[in-house]
């Protein structure tokens, strides 16, 4: 590769030279110039070259269309307007500023080249002198700030010397002119599948008269690597060369440091534009030493570039340029690019009105709308919900393999010649190990139902199921209302009107005097501590006696929920170098709109965390302060930190983007060796993917604690899970929460109504009461960090195989629970109790039951597309049903809309089939089979029926 | 010829890792340099050099190495890992049919197993086992041990290379395999046996931390060191934690505390971020105000040197180097982690040939800024300076441009702490470095050999003048120049310097250090804005003390050191 700094040094001396040369009549045009701007000499007096100033206001003639004009009337509006332009011009330097970009090279340097054609850009020769140096080069586009601040980091594109390259031969010795230009071609596709047209090209032109001496100029540049910048201050041209066989060349003023490699030289009177950067001249002495700013000889070992006088800028002029590229020689295959090149170009044969008036920056008419929306799967705000199609009709699918060996190679090809242009990545793509090898995502561009086309997958052999990824729903409801809406409808989460009334309650756990005393208000608040039997100085001293305070503080616990949330409540709380956003693939798991206080029904993640690393003193006034977090009570009496790390599984609570988000945290939670999950969503209908990562999580000893879910009448997924623990909802009478969802394999309740947590309001952070079994899950993820800790050294004791610490933890919660008669066992052996857990000696392994016991149990982890995809469809309708209207089971709800396309017939008698095995009512309306089968109400008895064949019962130590 | 000391290198590293079955090992050939199969014309030069013996013993005696302290080191996962250092340099180098040197299966147990402790504790074994080759007597070499009360034990002997062992990594500690079902991952019960009085081993020092992340170990951030590859292929490579971590302190004090134990380990701070050096210092200062906690003692004054034995160092103050960030931000898959350019402003003259080439010391913050310096003087540590040109300041000799582009990761917690103004700029970053070629130098311009020869004379010329900087009371009554030692690194899969390729060269690179001195210091002086004769080497009556002060750094300094804190003779 030859070397670019030397190149470079030569094109300094080569600008020197010439520079030197016709000092004097640069030094005229410099006075003439001051002159000017004191006001004492007009602007067309500078330039020596008449022919150049003719064609010039010629040029002024055809920008303003005015031909019958005598040239004294346009040459006053040039000289006594000279600052007045047509505003169009801002378009066109924009349009040109577009087509900048920053070359890097392979060897870490930098340039600036633009775009003269399709897919061909322009440099300097000594940035890529050769084509194996261009080939190892990238061109970054739309590198730069936008009028926000923000810094874009654009886009790359790589350099094809192999399909163009054109330069001049470099000089043999150093008397020959050269001139510094490079053309090479650019791949038309770059990062994120940009498309190089996007950013249209330059036509050059090839005529005089662009400019003359004095006017001003602008450089558009990305100087040393930098965001693009452009250098708008006065920049005058100083002299353009003429000599014969010298007049390549032109010179403008600098500003103090050398433009950058290949900046773009644009004419300001005319927005033409007018040069190629080549080189700075720098300050000489009559020895032709260089000369510093202040005055010192410059040393090339010691000294930095920037610190040397540059005087003057040399750019290549493009009139060159274009005469260049007509007679360059080329190999053959480049010919037909240089044609196309040239076709593009205004040359000199072209009149002078094709010039003018031609657009200077050509963009494919395609891309002349705004760059398309990226498909997504947000949800839109309306009512439809577009589940089969995402924009684009790209669908994913979720495949799990049959496993084996070189499984995942043999599907893959399979997959790839059976749909050509399908994409095939690994379910989890991290860095590391995983427990997901069997999976894989596969995209396919499909315009038909997808769930035909999960159909025809699971028929490839070596595919066990292909799941359609589509948006699956969660129990939360979000919208403004979720605080303030009554807690009867079905799949609502609420906090009831804020603040709630709690003197409604009779509560054991604070008194009638409680409500008009500040002291007896902060009692109320934590109300929820009594309720579960936690003393933070109680457990602080068990742990500390038992020599188990730095287990505590060294557990792992992950939060899959909506994320961070800077309320003060929660400061410090959560982890946040080792978290990771699943749902974007970056790094800070913040709530979107985090930064918007103004929204107040984000923050489910920062609720529901509060409960377990709340902070006591927060920022907020004392009368809104009250409840903490339960371990972070134990860890400030050490005077320790403790943090969570949250996992965003979800961008909005009521859909998770993709249960896949899901299993990714799971799987990355698993192979690091977490304790304890705590989930305060549930899924509904759940994958298969998940089962597995559930189970497995289960082998390996981690606790997973759900919620239960609200409202649906039956416990969703993965609560239901035997390997999970589940949880639901009491409130201060110790009751069940009419809202809780219940079943037989609930595990326990614990406080979930009127709980005491963060929020945003319009009034900034506030506190408020909240309902949901999404506030009794942290307190059951905290006893189970809590009890680990504790009992670390006897588990590792007592147990060969991890499920065993998770159903030894269950043992003892459904042993410690605090029965009551209000409770019944499909809201879990009891409330939460967590002295009594602690103090609990641990079963014998002998006493404890595997949940995936296959004796015992028949569970599957499997299930037909037909049925997956009814069920699927049937709660699809009943969210549906439920976000048009506020609907209530019993309410009948015609749906007309239908999304996505028509399915297969094969689909529809399969599906027939499943409904009529699974005895659905026949002779109800069917509506179109893309969307929904039946009315609402059809739907939720369907979704209730399939629940109940899929049912699991955990572990039962309660007696 | 004056005596020589080594602060920190691997005399049976290399063969410790050329076959998995040790006691193959134990024979003859245990002292022998481990050399490469010819492999001609295919074989990269700064690869072969990084993996052919500079230190076997063999290498060590003829040097006339008096005192060494030999690391034990066991690889971890980021080297044995799939996309591993080590596996690229396998396969880039040697192609599929070629054996290289290094056993695959030792890198396939780390790669499963994981328990680090136990190739460990078969490498201790193996310099165990050494040492009584053919017997005690007659054997090569001589591990020195505080244990076992003997005076004998201390002494260190004529004709002999004698070992002080030392761990590098705190990984090494860990006794647990990957898929233990409730994991510990606890390292006191090895610190407690390792200090223990019956223990038959006996270590100099522990470093925290390599050049990767472990999960399990997780005492500190570590400092970024690995250039061969890029950074998002390894994950581990880059630093994550939040400075020390609460784990880090009490393993520090189980390593110190001589409360119920005579046998302190000192804690090596080489490999540990900057921000962990930082805690690191504050930690050990609140331990020796901790009335529970009982220090060595020098008189009747505690005593903790702070050492840090094979480092080079970046030139600056820690207040300085926010000049010397560029551009500032995360990669894709890395988030964790920033990533700086640095700039290298202050060049330094090479005073041979034209004069007009320079070189810079590497800013990377894996190496000692000034304040780290001035905190080692002050607890009457020591510094050994390493003979890796890269740790130096090597850079591609192409870059006479006067802008040298480095990078460094650091832990977004760590970064954030330490430059929070900084930490607004943190962008998302597309492009990853790429490294840039090397190239030997051509006529007219200082080849590398020189280049590196007089990086090695600032870098102690600087240590010498910072720390002399300080009060006679904060540097003990010492001159800058006793807390200067050599610290190779030899073996430890370094490039070193060509002016100390193996260990044989050292006595000539002595030599060459003496007479490069005095200019080196001239030119130094310039760089650093100095007033016109400033002088760093010490004068007698107006002559220069170069030779003393030389044969002390290569000698004397170290074993006086280690005469003092163990007691050796």
């Amino acid at each position: 590769m030859a070397n670019v700094s030397s190149l470079q040094q030569i094109s300094i001396e080569h600008a020197a030279k010439d520079y030197y040369q016709i000092e004097d009549q640069i030094e005229r045009v410099r006075r003439d110039i001051a002159l000017l701007q004191k006001g004492e000499k007009k602007l067309t007096e500078i330039s020596g070259n008449k022919d150049r100033l003719k064609a010039r206001l010629n040029r002024e003639k055809k920008i303003l269309s005015e031909t019958d004009q005598p040239i004294d009337i346009l040459l006053e509006r040039v000289i006594n307007n000279p600052d007045f332009q047509d505003a169009c011009i801002l378009d066109r330097l924009v349009s040109f500023s577009r087509t900048v970009g920053r070359i890097i090279l392979g060897n870490g340097g930098y340039g600036t080249g633009w775009l003269i054609g399709n897919n061909l850009m322009i440099t300097n020769q000594h940035v890529f002198p050769d084509a194996d140096t261009a080939s190892h080069a990238k061109l970054n586009l739309a590198y730069e700030r936008d009028v926000t601040g923000e810094i874009n980091s654009g886009y790359y594109f790589d350099i094809r010397p192999d399909i163009f390259f054109m330069t001049p031969p470099q000089p043999k010795d150093s008397d020959e002119e050269i001139l510094d230009f490079a053309i090479v071609a650019v791949e038309p596709v770059g990062t994120d599948n940009k498309k190089l047209s996007d950013f249209g090209h330059v036509i050059l032109d090839q005529n005089i008269g662009k400019v003359f001496e004095g006017e001003n100029c602008m450089i558009i540049q990305h100087p040393k690597g930098d965001y693009k910048k452009v250098v708008l201050r006065d920049i005058r041209l100083l002299t353009v060369e003429d000599a014969p066989g010298a007049d390549s060349h032109l010179f403008y003023q600098s500003d103090t440091l050398p433009g950058s490699s290949g900046s773009m030289v644009v004419a300001l009177g005319t927005g033409e534009i007018i040069a190629l950067h080549n080189a700075g001249v720098p300050k000489r002495d009559s020895q032709g030493n260089y000369i510093k700013k202040n005055g010192d000889i410059w040393n090339s070992a010691v000294d930095s570039d920037d610190s040397i006088d540059w005087i003057a800028n040399q750019g290549v002029r493009v009139s060159r340029i274009v005469s260049a590229i007509q007679n360059l020689p080329l190999p053959e295959k480049m010919e037909k690019v240089r044609q196309d090149l040239l076709n593009i170009m205004i040359t000199a044969e072209d009149s002078i009105v094709h010039a003018v008036s031609s657009k200077s920056v050509v963009r494919d008419s395609a891309d002349k709308q705004k760059d398309k929306a990226e498909p997504s799967d947000k949800i839109p705000s309306g009512d439809k919900i577009n589940m089969s199609d995402t924009p684009a009709n790209m669908q994913m699918f979720v495949v799990k393999l049959n496993g084996g060996p070189y499984s995942t190679e043999f599907v893959t090809q399979l997959i790839k010649a059976k749909y050509p242009g399908a994409q095939v990545e690994p379910y989890s793509n991290f860095n590391m190990s995983t427990l997901l090898k069997d999976y894989m995502i596969v995209s396919i561009r499909n315009s038909g139902n997808i769930w035909d086309l999960a159909a025809q997958l699971e028929a490839i052999e070596g595919i066990e199921e292909a799941e359609p990824e589509v948006p699956r729903f969660t129990t939360m409801k979000s919208g403004e209302d979720e605080l303030f809406t009554p807690s009867d409808n079905p799949f609502l989460e609420s906090s009831g009107d804020e603040p709630t009334d709690m003197s409604k309650y009779s509560s054991k756990y604070f008194s009638k005097s409680d409500h008009n005393s500040a002291k007896g208000r902060m009692k109320i608040r934590k109300w929820n501590h009594s309720a579960v039997n936690y003393d933070p100085v109680k457990i602080h001293k068990l742990l500390k006696d038992n020599n188990s305070i730095n287990n505590l503080l060294d557990l792992k616990i992950a939060q899959f929920d909506t994320g961070n949330f800077p309320h003060s409540k929660v400061k410090n709380g959560f982890n946040s170098v080792i978290d990771y956003d699943f749902v974007d693939r970056d790094s800070d798991a913040m709530d979107e709109r985090a930064w918007i206080k103004q929204l107040t029904h984000f923050g489910h993640g920062m609720r529901t965390g509060s409960l377990i690393i709340g902070n006591e003193h927060s920022g907020l006034p004392e009368d809104k302060e009250g409840n903490f977090g339960l371990l972070k009570g134990i860890a400030d009496l050490e005077n320790e930190d403790f943090r969570i790390v949250p996992f965003r599984v979800t961008k909005n609570v009521i859909l998770v983007g993709r249960v896949g988000e899901v299993v990714r945290a799971a799987d990355k939670v698993i192979t690091e060796r977490f304790d304890v999950i705590t989930m305060s969503l549930g899924i509904i209908p759940g994958t298969r993917a998940l089962k597995e990562i559930v189970k497995k999580a289960y082998d390996r000893g981690v606790i997973w604690c759900c919620a239960a879910g609200n409202q649906v009448k039956f416990v969703v997924e993965p609560a239901k899970y035997p390997g999970t623990i589940c949880i639901a909802a009491t409130n201060p009478e110790d009751k069940p929460w009419s809202g809780s969802c219940s079943g037989n394999n609930v595990d326990i309740a614990a406080p979930g109504e009127d709980v005491y947590v963060p929020i945003f309001s319009e009034k900034g952070e506030d506190m408020t009461y909240g309902n949901g079994t999404s506030y009794a899950t942290p307190h059951v993820a905290s006893s189970a960090a809590l009890w680990i800790a504790k009992n670390q050294d006897e588990i590792r004791k007592k147990y060969s195989q991890g499920w065993q610490r998770v159903e030894a933890f269950r043992y003892c919660l459904h042993r410690s629970a605090r029965k009551k008669p209000a409770i019944s066992s499909d809201y879990g052996k009891g409330i939460l109790d967590i002295d009594a857990l602690l103090n609990m000696p641990l079963p014998e392994a002998n006493e404890l039951k595997y949940a995936y016991d296959s004796r015992f149990e028949s569970y599957s982890t499997g299930s037909t597309l037909a049925a997956r995809e009814d069920q699927y469809k049937n709660i699809a309708n009943v969210i549906n049903g439920l976000t048009k209207d506020e609907v209530r089971p019993g309410k009948k709800v015609e749906l007309t809309e239908s999304t996505g396309s028509m399915t297969s017939s094969s689909r529809s008698a399969s599906l027939s089939t499943f409904r009529n095995v699974a005895g659905f009512d026949k002779g109800k309306t069917i509506l179109t089979e893309s969307m929904s089968s039946g009315t609402f109400i059809e739907s939720w008895e369907r979704v209730k029926k399939l629940n109940d064949e899929d049912n699991y019962s955990k572990p039962d130590y309660s007696n | 010829m004056a005596d020589i000391f080594d602060f920190h290198f691997h005399p049976l590293g290399k063969q410790f890792l050329s076959n998995y079955d040790v006691e193959e090992l134990k024979n003859d050939h245990y002292s022998n340099p481990v050399t490469l199969p010819p492999l001609g014309a295919t074989l990269n030069d700064l690869l072969s050099r990084i993996l052919n013996s500079q230190a076997s013993v063999s290498q060590a005696r003829q040097a006339g190495v008096k005192l060494g302290i030999a690391n034990i080191i066991t690889p971890e996962y980021v080297f044995a890992s799939e996309k591993g250092v080590l596996k690229l340099l396998e396969l880039d180098l040697f192609g599929k049919d070629v054996i290289a040197p290094l056993d695959s299966r030792i890198f396939d147990f780390i790669r499963k197993n994981r328990n680090y402790n136990f190739l460990f504790e078969r490498e201790v074994g193996f310099y165990g086992w050494a040492s009584t080759y053919p017997d005690k007597k007659s054997s090569k070499i001589k591990i020195l041990t505080r244990k076992e009360g003997a005076q004998d034990n201390l002494k260190m002997e004529e004709g002999r290379l004698n070992l002080i062992l030392a761990i590098e990594g705190g990984h090494n500690l860990l006794n647990e395999a990957l898929d233990v079902v409730f994991p510990t991952n606890s390292l006191s019960e090895k610190i407690k046996e390792y200090r223990d009085k019956g223990h038959n081993y006996d270590y100099l020092y522990v470093t925290l931390t390599h050049l990767s992340h472990v999960p399990r170990v997780s005492l500190c951030s570590h400092a970024f060191g690995f250039k061969l590859v890029a950074a998002n292929k390894v994950n581990e490579a880059v630093p994550v934690l939040n400075g020390l971590t609460r784990k880090g302190k009490e393993t520090i004090r189980e390593l110190m505390d001589c409360s119920n134990n005579e046998y302190p380990i000192l804690i090596d701070i080489k490999h540990m971020s900057l921000k962990s050096r930082f805690d690191f210092y504050k930690e050990r200062s609140n331990l020796l105000n901790d009335s529970a906690f009982k220090a060595v003692k020098k008189g009747n004054k505690k005593w903790w040197p702070i050492i840090a034995t094979h480092m080079g160092i970046t030139g600056y103050r820690y207040s300085e180097m926010t000049e010397l960030f560029g551009e500032i931000g995360f990669e894709r898959g890395l988030e964790s982690s920033v990533r700086i350019r640095f700039e290298r402003q202050r060049k330094m003259k090479v005073p041979v040939g034209w004069g007009v080439d320079h070189v810079c010391f590497n800013p990377m913050t894996i190496n000692l800024c000034d304040d780290d310096i001035e905190e080692i003087a002050k607890s009457n540590g020591l510094i050994g300076i390493s003979l890796d040109a890269r740790i130096l300041g090597h850079e591609n000799f192409k870059k006479r441009n006067n802008s040298i582009d480095e990078y460094d990761y650091m832990s977004k917690d760590d970064f954030v702490r330490l430059f929070p103004e900084q930490a607004k700029k943190i962008i998302p970053l597309n492009e990853i470095p790429v490294e840039v070629e090397t190239e030997e130098g051509f006529l007219g311009f200082a080849v590398r050999k020189e280049r590196e020869l007089y990086l090695f004379c600032f870098t102690l010329l600087h240590v010498a003048r910072v720390i002399d900087q300080l009060t006679d009371k904060e540097r003990n009554n010492k001159s800058g120049w006793e807390f200067l030692t050599i610290g190779s690194d030899f073996d430890g899969l370094i490039d070193s310097i060509k002016e100390a390729e193996t260990a044989t060269d050292l006595p000539s690179f002595r030599k060459e250090v003496k007479k490069a001195l005095a200019k080196a210091e001239k030119s130094y002086v310039e760089a650093y804005d100095l007033p016109d004769g400033f002088e760093i080497i010490p004068r007698k009556s107006g002559k220069l003390q170069t030779d003393q002060v030389i044969d002390m750094v290569f000698g004397q300094n170290g074993i006086n050191f280690v005469k003092e804190w163990w007691g050796v003779s």
